[in-house]
């Protein structure tokens, strides 16, 4: 047994750590979070240019094809510093689905934009009825013509408002089963009657509502078999969700590390507030949903990239541990800091938001523990 | 024993008469109107002259004594009032956070002071920011932002500190202010009541998780005129922190907003033919919520009780405070799992269920959590009330309180 990184692996760790010291401030974390867009071009092409896009793209089609847990070591460092790119959504969840259901040509013409960071994926799954499982899925694609027509809506669709390319999850028959008659269509952003329009509230990432307005897709544009896109999307997602937890525990980590820091410097009736019991149980708290959240995420990039067969059970153990987990450490993190934890310009809040917001991407505790119950056979 | 609230005749009446008199001059537009902190100034002021309006009739201090603005009322009066508004979305207009310090100035203040200040307080005609602290907590002077030293007959304010307070200004600032460093924490403190206008003050609104509500005031050698003082040296801490009596009895509403909100979202969406309610797992965790929100109705309810009939409160208001904070953040859990994305929605999303008050309870329940310490400071107060901090030797006083068995 060995749990330590491997020498590259702490390369890149302390190469990401530099780099995003540099780039992300708190600052300007709260700057891109307040912008229109909440993205940063400039910071997406720097990302683009270490490589990282590129990361879990096989060398045929221009990418680096490192593991998983390569991976989830950038995103552990993303996380510590609540970087916000469409990094997950296009060059993890719509690249690995590209893998899993495109044909070579289809991989060998998008594959290397999204390594390159050349285009932009975004990855759209959920409705208005929101769920993320195969019974989610009720926007038709009715075949005319020899095209498929999108109409319907789909809602919360992180990083949509940049994206070049959508690909969209969609029912073309109904089956026996709910798994059944599911669709994988790559469709331009800017195809006519697409339109996207940016959702407003306390969220981390942006997410948008798209809607079809009889948006035609040619074959060319259908990823898969039609109708049997279910696993392809699947597995795309779970690849997606392992390495989500590692931004999830990162995340967490760093509100661990304010929490720690807060209690040592504040000071209250001429002691440390650390020295009160109550904070250091919230303290405490905070680091064992970290830590938590932490081990069981590389569990599962562990069981993945040496292909387990029960690598969807520590996935999933792994996104219902990060999904309760992160924001029980952002809640014990603003009990130690009191009022200075919900100022906007401290720095915590940007924790929290992500924390609320990715509990609930690529499925929540509930849904996870749901699945594992499947999985357990329970 | 009897849990249920009757009303006198005459308070039915009263409830038809305010129900009458919100008819006449409560608009629709003005109705559910969302958070104060989200309105815009022309509607602000609507609310102000509304406020104003409530307080020509004695209604916004409705127990108040009449020679100081109030209504003379009943806390069963209150109580009808607070449930009229609140069922307009309107029960904020009545949180104003001036209960203390009319109750300050009616123990402390001097003639002219009631004079110039319980009137106009009282009606709603002036807006009051007060020194953000939590109620409970421990006077730690060392950490208080505010000096004040004597010039002659003035005091001379210099420092900063968080206000809690709506609106796009106060008319005047209650603040605490240390002014013996040298003498025992409680005794080395004054209260003022601060005219906003005065040279050497400056406000800046934090940029908070619930924007509006917390500023930061700046005091640059104020020169504070001894009409600003209340009480006398060595009082400030006390008078800040007593609650008045009619707060205390005051009855909580019997309606939960929030929860009613969540639990209609639950009853009317859908997820795979099935509506969130009916789903094993979300019912128990619905009903868990359910179960919070009338504990802490009941603790709130048994506390206005005690108050309104004279029994002694001790551990019971920290009681009360932990449990609503716990509960409030465990909802704000349980309504990101059974709405999902849903729940982060604000009211300027036209999907947003509820215009967005779930989202704010998203906020609120963090930022409502720890204004100026955590619920640490309420476990504190809990545990020192009955007598867990006391030295070896010492013998705790019971705790009090009422019990059905007793």
């Amino acid at each position: 047994m060995d749990l330590s990184l491997t020498e590259s692996q702490v390369m890149l760790k302390t190469s990401a750590t530099d780099f995003l010291n540099a780039e992300l401030p708190k600052e300007r974390v709260l700057e891109i979070d307040d912008s229109p867009t909440g993205f940063d071009p400039e910071l997406w092409r720097r990302i683009c240019e270490l490589g990282w896009a590129s990361m879990v793209i096989p060398e045929e089609y221009d990418g680096t094809g490192l593991s998983f847990t390569d991976l989830g070591v950038i995103y552990e460092v993303l996380g510590n510093y609540a970087c916000s790119s469409p990094h997950l959504d296009s060059a993890v969840l719509s690249a690995q689905a590209i893998l899993e259901a495109g044909d070579d040509s289809q991989k060998k013409a998008l594959l290397p934009t999204i390594a390159e960071g050349q285009q932009i994926f975004s990855f759209a799954f959920t409705e208005p009825e929101y769920g993320w499982g195969p019974n989610s899925i009720q926007l038709p694609a009715t075949r005319r013509n020899g095209n498929y027509v999108l109409n319907g809506t789909k809602l919360f669709i992180p990083w949509a408002h940049v994206a070049d390319q959508i690909l969209v999850v969609a029912r073309t028959s109904e089956g026996s089963s709910p798994d059944q008659g599911i669709s994988l269509f790559l469709v331009d952003k800017n195809a006519k009657g697409l339109s996207t329009r940016l959702q407003s509230g306390w969220i981390g990432d942006k997410v948008c509502e798209i809607t079809f307005d009889n948006v035609e897709v040619p074959a060319s544009g259908v990823l898969g078999p039609i109708g049997e896109a279910w696993p392809a999307v699947e597995r795309a997602m779970d690849r997606a969700t392992a390495v989500l937890c590692t931004y999830m525990a990162g995340g967490a980590t760093r509100v661990y590390e304010m929490a720690r820091e807060y209690s040592q410097t504040r000071i209250a009736f001429g002691v440390p507030i650390g020295t009160f019991q109550w904070v250091q149980t919230d303290v405490i708290d905070a680091l064992t949903e970290a830590d938590s959240a932490t081990w069981t995420a590389y569990e599962a990039l562990w069981r993945l990239d040496n292909g387990h067969a029960d690598a969807p059970l520590g996935i999933s153990m792994a996104k219902a541990v990060a999904s309760v987990g992160f924001s029980k450490a952002c809640d014990a993190t603003h009990n130690v800091h009191a009022g200075i934890g919900v100022d906007l310009d401290f720095g915590l809040t940007h924790y929290t938001k992500r924390a609320r917001t990715f509990q609930q991407y690529l499925g929540d505790a509930i849904f996870h523990k749901q699945r594992m119950a499947r999985l357990i056979r329970l | 024993m009897d849990f249920e609230h009757h009303y006198t005749k005459e308070q039915r009446q009263f409830r038809q008469e305010v129900i009458a008199w919100l008819d006449a001059n409560l608009s629709p537009e003005m109705q559910h109107t969302g958070e104060p902190r989200d309105l815009d100034r022309a509607t602000w002021e609507r609310h102000m002259s509304f406020r104003r309006k409530l307080g020509e009739k004695g209604w916004l201090a409705p127990t108040g004594p009449l020679e100081w603005g109030g209504g003379d009322l009943s806390p069963d009066h209150a109580l009808v009032l607070r449930e009229e508004l609140g069922s307009r979305g309107l029960q904020w207009s009545l949180e104003d956070g001036s209960a203390s310090l009319r109750a300050a100035l009616q123990q402390r203040g001097t003639p002219e002071q009631k004079s110039e200040y319980l009137s106009t307080i009282s009606r709603g005609q002036v807006t009051i920011w007060r020194l953000s602290r939590e109620p409970g907590a421990e006077l730690d002077a060392a950490n208080l932002g505010v000096r004040a030293h004597r010039d002659g007959d003035d005091h001379i304010l210099n420092g900063a500190e968080l206000f809690a307070g709506q609106g796009f200004g106060p008319d005047y600032l209650w603040t605490l202010a240390l002014t013996g460093p040298d003498a025992p924490s409680h005794q080395a403190t004054a209260t003022f009541l601060v005219p906003a206008g005065l040279k050497g003050i400056s406000i800046q609104t934090s940029n908070s998780l619930l924007p509006g509500e917390a500023h930061r005031v700046t005091f640059d050698n104020v020169v504070v005129p001894p009409r600003c003082l209340l009480g006398e040296e060595g009082e400030g801490w006390l008078l800040m922190q007593d609650t008045p009596a009619d707060v205390e009895a005051m009855y909580p509403p019997a309606q939960d907003q929030e929860l009613g909100d969540l639990f209609q979202y639950a009853s009317e969406t859908a997820r795979d033919g099935v509506t969130l309610s009916e789903d094993p797992v979300l019912q128990q965790l619905l009903v868990d919520a359910y179960i919070a929100s009338h504990l802490t109705r009941l603790l709130r309810t048994r506390n206005a009780w005690m108050a309104a009939n004279g029994r002694q409160l001790t551990y019971h208001r920290a009681q009360a405070a932990l449990l609503e904070k716990r509960a409030a953040l465990r909802l704000s859990r349980l309504v990101r799992d059974v709405m999902g994305m849903y729940a982060l929605l604000d009211h300027q999303d036209p999907r947003a269920p509820a215009q967005g008050r779930l989202e704010v309870q998203q906020r609120r329940s963090l930022a409502r959590q720890n204004p100026t310490g955590g619920p640490e400071v309420q476990a504190r107060e809990f545990a020192k009330r009955l007598g867990m901090d006391l030295r070896k030797g010492e013998r705790a006083p019971p705790p009090g309180g009422v019990s059905p068995a007793r």
